[in-house]
């Protein structure tokens, strides 16, 4: 258990016949900002709906500070603040009545809520301006004044920074930054920037096609996963099966029919030749590469070697 | 709950069909009492005018058209704007959500029928006619308000039930105002073309906006129905009660079971 703040255990939704997300085991920390990665479609949003029992899990629990999400409902989700896909209000009102009926119906204490939490964002509270008429910028920013509202303790946020100028998105950086260091809350962000959540999140889980492919924290995977060897043997696809029957990895990647490149970080080169050669391979190169973050991302999310 | 149900009338602020609605409410009994005072064959006495009104001209079109279309307006909002994954992350359930709309709609149909009554009353006086019985009649309208709402409950199922866009819910709600004046009108028809032996089982009689039309003057002359030689017309408070509420508890059943199953 070890005092997870959300804990997934073998999460999954099928729609149709696919699963948009299948056994995810999600582990956020308390006072951490967790970046969820992911390119379109991965299974970001549906993730985020499940945490927050917008949509019922095929199979799989959520865990929120250690209870079951199911059947806790009240208690729990009134401790979250949420910004979920695109920014959900009432056109025919503007932000102040808007966030008025949400700060009521979630039986807001502090009278000057509203106001403090359009402010916060940089929104004009006495405006006469409907919400229809707002910019999507705006409309982002009115989205994450009702998330921090009610003062939760955990925020789970999906792509907030969408629809924000470079200046807008800095701005929100330091000041999710500032809620997770200055205030202790605990965040989950999604993006498919990889950037964004590299400059912002303490741990990182990259999800692709529904699977979390790596969870880790961002300084693990900085210095761990920036290296890879690069092979170029006789026979490829040879070389593909000696690798997963003497050497027992899946971590690598076939470039084309000579090149290999091996992410696995606990094969040496040495232990990487040695079982070429004797599998009765030639070696012509063996390379140390360094690779970047983004690099990273990409080969995680788009490669076809990994399992 | 009470939150709720004040929320969601927030949430119909700047709906100018509605100040519309109430204009047509405030309207209606002027254009009335002017063409009964007129005619000479309908005595222009307020038991008459608001007779009219409330059970065969006024209300059984409006009340249907205005409940539907609020309704439609109220459950497509949340839909169209993605509204409901803030109120549910809140979290309230579809239960009590859809149980706020729907005292919404009852709340808005008992407004528009005190409405009418009170502008009917306000037409009367002007005209100089005997105005009696004034709590019996308000209490009518009351019902009358109720009993509408609750027949307007089933279009307000499929409304959501076929979960299309604003305009075709509309559309439905209208539609469905139109045939209930229409079983008020056949169901006269019917009434006035047969002779005092006529056959009472049939359905244009016993259709519920028939039932409110043929129970609303026993409720309001309360003094002596079996003197009247047409008591056999006459419908009982009970039954009228006893079928709208199965109406409306029958649809409240199956709304609250359809928004269950939909996820955002
Ligand atoms: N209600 C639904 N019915 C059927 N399929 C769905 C539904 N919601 C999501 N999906 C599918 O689930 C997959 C994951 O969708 P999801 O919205 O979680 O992706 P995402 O990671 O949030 O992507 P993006 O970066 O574009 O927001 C997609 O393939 C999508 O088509
Ligand atoms: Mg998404």
């Amino acid at each position: 258990m070890g005092g997870y703040i959300i804990e997934t255990k073998n999460l999954t939704k099928q729609y149709g016949v696919r699963k948009s997300v299948a056994n995810v085991n999600i582990h956020v920390r308390q006072g951490r900002i967790y970046g969820l990665l992911g390119r379109n479609g991965a299974g970001k949003t549906t993730t985020m709906k499940m945490l927050l029992g917008l949509t019922q899990p095929t199979s799989g629990e959520v865990r929120l500070w250690g209870k079951p999400l199911a059947g806790n409902e009240r208690r729990l989700l009134s401790r979250i603040g949420s910004l979920i896909e695109s920014p959900g209000f009432y056109p025919n009102l503007t932000a102040t009545e808007n966030l008025r009926i949400f700060a009521t119906l979630r039986g807001v204490p502090n009278r000057h809520a509203v106001k403090d939490a359009l402010e916060l964002v940089g929104l004009p509270y006495q405006d006469k301006k409907l919400f229809s008429q707002y910019s999507l910028g705006m409309k982002q920013r009115l989205a994450i004044a009702l998330a921090v509202m009610h003062d939760p303790e955990l925020f789970i946020l999906d792509e907030p920074v969408n629809g924000l100028d470079p200046i807008g998105i800095s701005k929100m950086r330091s000041f999710i930054r500032q809620l997770c260091s200055e205030k202790g809350k605990t965040i989950l962000i999604s993006s498919h920037i990889l950037s964004e959540i590299s400059l912002l999140a303490d741990d990182i889980g990259i999800i692709h096609n529904g699977v979390l492919l790596v969870e880790e924290s961002l300084s693990v995977l900085e210095s761990q996963n920036g290296r890879y060897l690069r092979l170029g043997v006789s026979d490829a696809s040879q070389a593909a099966c000696l690798l997963e029957t003497a050497l027992h990895t899946k971590q690598f990647w076939i470039d084309d029919d000579r090149n290999l490149r091996i992410f696995d970080p606990s094969l040496s080169p040495a232990l990487v030749s040695e079982t070429m050669f004797r599998g009765g391979l030639s070696l012509y190169e063996l390379h140390l590469c360094e690779d970047t973050l983004e690099d990273y991302f990409k080969r995680v999310t788009g490669g076809e070697g990994i399992a | 709950m009470l939150k709720l149900i004040l929320c969601e009338f927030q949430k119909l602020k700047r709906r100018h069909f509605l100040l519309l609605a109430a204009l047509a409410a405030c309207l209606f009994p002027f254009p009335v009492t002017i063409l009964v005072k007129g005619s000479e064959t309908i005595d222009g006495s307020f038991d008459t005018i608001l007779f009219m009104l409330m059970t065969w001209i006024s209300v059984p079109l409006m009340v249907p058209a205005l409940a539907g279309i609020t309704a439609s307006m109220l459950f497509n909002m949340e839909r169209d704007n993605g509204t409901l994954k803030n109120l549910y992350a809140i979290p309230i359930s579809w239960r009590h959500l859809a149980g706020a709309k729907i005292a919404v709609i009852f709340t808005l149909s008992v407004i528009f029928t005190m409405t009418t009554y009170l502008a009917a009353l306000i037409a009367a006086a002007l005209t100089g006619a005997s105005v009696t019985g004034i709590a019996a009649k308000l209490c009518a309208s009351f019902l009358v308000g109720i009993f509408y709402a609750s027949i307007t409950l089933p279009a307000v199922f499929f409304v959501i039930w076929f979960n299309r866009n604003t305009v075709f819910s509309t559309l439905s709600a209208i539609v469905y105002a139109a045939i209930l004046e229409m079983l008020v009108w056949s169901g006269i028809y019917t009434l006035s073309a047969g002779g005092p032996d006529r056959d009472m089982w049939k359905f244009q009689l016993w259709n519920v906006p028939m039932m409110i039309f043929r129970w609303f003057p026993y409720f309001i002359d309360t003094g002596q129905p079996a003197a009247d030689p047409s008591a056999a017309l006459f419908v009982p408070l009970w039954q009228i009660t006893a079928v709208s509420a199965a109406i409306a508890g029958i649809s409240i059943c199956l709304i609250l079971q359809i928004g269950k199953r939909r996820e955002v």
